[in-house]
């Protein structure tokens, strides 16, 4: 029996760790279904419910950013890659249309609509541009077969994706950590939540590019 | 703990307006406004004529005197004793304390020169018991002990000192003296025990200045004022609003709070849920939902 290398065990427990987080995000999607507005987050959001292109691009977030976290991660198996590139591509549609057609346009709405002041709105808008621009780029240089340019965008954007995760787990380890005030540890993980995520991406991309 | 539920959960009691009756005749010339006058001259009450200045509401702590330290007593509650009607003979009243108001009825006894009441609760409630207490009126005040029917309660003997006090709903009421917001490190100590582990069994949590900066009688709050407190912060600020109607909490902690550290607080009534006013009913809502939304949300994974 061959013994597990020390990047299969880390590979192993990456996935591990990925499919804990796509679970807690996959049960805070739940939460909205059935489709109801006096829900978790929405609850604190009742000034804005009773305007109809706010919750639509709520819903239409939550629903297709979930759809962009589970296709996103298959893209960067060199595995399904190799030995199944119908797969990837496929896989590397749904997560072009959830995020271009829905995710993205629908982050930028709720964003300026966002909690916690200017502050929090130009991180979440900034945010959402930026993964639009990333995953647009991605896609365009994959379309003039330029695999390099389509692996770093693609390393962009989905560092993006991730910050629905990584913003989440801030906020709960800086509560755990300091107790700051709910609006406070809104406003600090609003942007740590993803520039954390694109500094290490570039680091990725620097590295690779040696 | 769901503080949440505290109205939901009070009970109306029965008011004993019922049992004012055959008084009449006591008042004579005498009417209520120029009694107190009367009192602060006289020191001595003489019978018949002042009889009718006993009347009235007597706040005060209910000190714990005999208990079971192992059966984790309240050992000293606010009770509000009010003097409902009173003839030369009888006593009819009603006690308001921990959530709880209950009818007394009873005698009154004119002996060396003193009033004094020996009054009984109906006995149906687990918590009644026995009252026996003299008048002060020169102090405007009532003083003596209440010994429970049932023995078996934690606390089984309390002891009290009560001064006549007049309730008025006031809106504008703040928890301190709006002048002490900037020096009052002592409500930061009164947060840091009322928040330590005995009323803490779900996890820590946090109450601070803001708390007692914040109206929410007078003031409509927007979502602006609230979504940055801690859930301690907005449990508090709602809760003012039941304490300035009079509320007698049945809540613990809520008690502990009001009775011990809030000076105008009065304990009046079971349920003040009609007292309201649409400004607090809307405050309420708002505040209720960023609490729900804290104790969900503020230590988990999401937002």
């Amino acid at each position: 029996m061959k013994s597990l290398s020390l990047k299969q065990i880390l590979t192993y427990a990456l996935i591990g760790g990925y499919c804990f987080f796509f679970y807690l995000m996959l049960k805070i999607t739940f939460q909205y279904i059935p489709i109801d507005t006096d829900v978790a987050f929405l609850r604190i959001k009742q000034d804005y419910i009773v305007y109809s292109h706010y919750t639509m691009a709520f819903f239409i977030h939550v629903f297709f950013s979930i759809f962009a976290l589970l296709a996103g991660f298959t893209q960067f198996s060199k595995n399904i890659l190799a030995s199944y590139p119908s797969l990837h591509r496929s896989l590397g549609y749904i997560y072009m249309v959830s995020i271009l057609v829905f995710a993205a346009p629908t982050g930028f709405i709720i964003g300026v609509y966002a909690n916690g002041g200017l502050s929090s709105q130009i991180a979440f808008c900034v945010l959402s541009l930026l993964w639009f621009y990333f995953t647009f780029s991605a896609f365009t240089a994959i379309k003039k077969r330029n695999i390099a340019r389509h692996r770093n965008f693609m390393i962009r954007s989905f560092a993006l994706t991730l910050s629905a995760i990584t913003l989440r787990a801030w906020k709960f380890i800086l509560v755990a950590l300091f107790h700051p005030r709910p609006m406070d540890v809104y406003i600090v993980v609003a942007w740590l939540g993803w520039v954390l995520n694109l500094v290490i991406a570039e680091i990725i991309i620097y590295k690779s590019k040696k | 703990m769901k503080p949440t539920l505290i109205l939901l959960l009070a009970i109306c009691n029965i008011s004993c307006d019922t049992k004012e009756k055959k008084n009449e005749n006591i008042v004579s010339t005498v009417t209520e406004e120029n009694t107190s006058e009367a009192t602060m001259e006289t020191t001595k009450p003489t019978k018949i004529k002042d009889i009718l200045i006993l009347k009235g509401i007597y706040v005060g702590q209910f000190h714990a005197k005999t208990y079971d330290p192992k059966k984790k007593p309240s050992y000293s509650n606010k009770i509000n004793i009010t003097i409902d009607s009173i003839t030369n003979d009888s006593v009819y009243g009603h006690s308001v304390v921990a959530g709880n108001s209950r009818p007394f009825s009873g005698e009154l006894i004119f002996k060396d020169d003193e009033y004094s009441a020996s009054v009984s609760e109906p006995g149906d409630d687990k918590y009644d018991g026995h009252f026996n207490f003299s008048f002060i009126p020169a102090k405007e005040k009532i003083e003596g002990f209440w010994v429970a029917y049932d023995q078996n309660l934690a606390v089984t003997v309390r002891s009290f000192e009560l001064k006549k006090t007049v309730y008025t709903y006031n809106p504008d009421r703040y928890l301190i003296d709006k002048k002490h917001f900037e020096d009052s490190d002592d409500f930061m100590d009164y947060f840091a025990e009322l928040y330590s582990t005995e009323f803490n069994e779900e996890g820590e949590e946090y109450a601070t200045m803001e708390a007692v900066k914040i109206n929410a009688s007078n003031t409509e709050l927007t979502k602006e004022d609230v979504e940055n407190l801690y859930k301690g912060d907005l449990e508090i600020i709602r809760n003012a609003i039941y304490a300035r109607h009079g509320y007698s909490f049945k809540n613990r902690k809520m008690r502990y709070f009001f009775d011990s550290y809030v000076d105008w607080y009065i304990p009046m009534y079971t349920d003040i849920r009609d007292k309201l006013t649409a400004l607090e009913v809307n405050n309420i809502a708002l505040i209720k939902r960023y609490e729900q939304h804290a104790e969900r949300y503020y230590d988990y994974f999401g937002r």
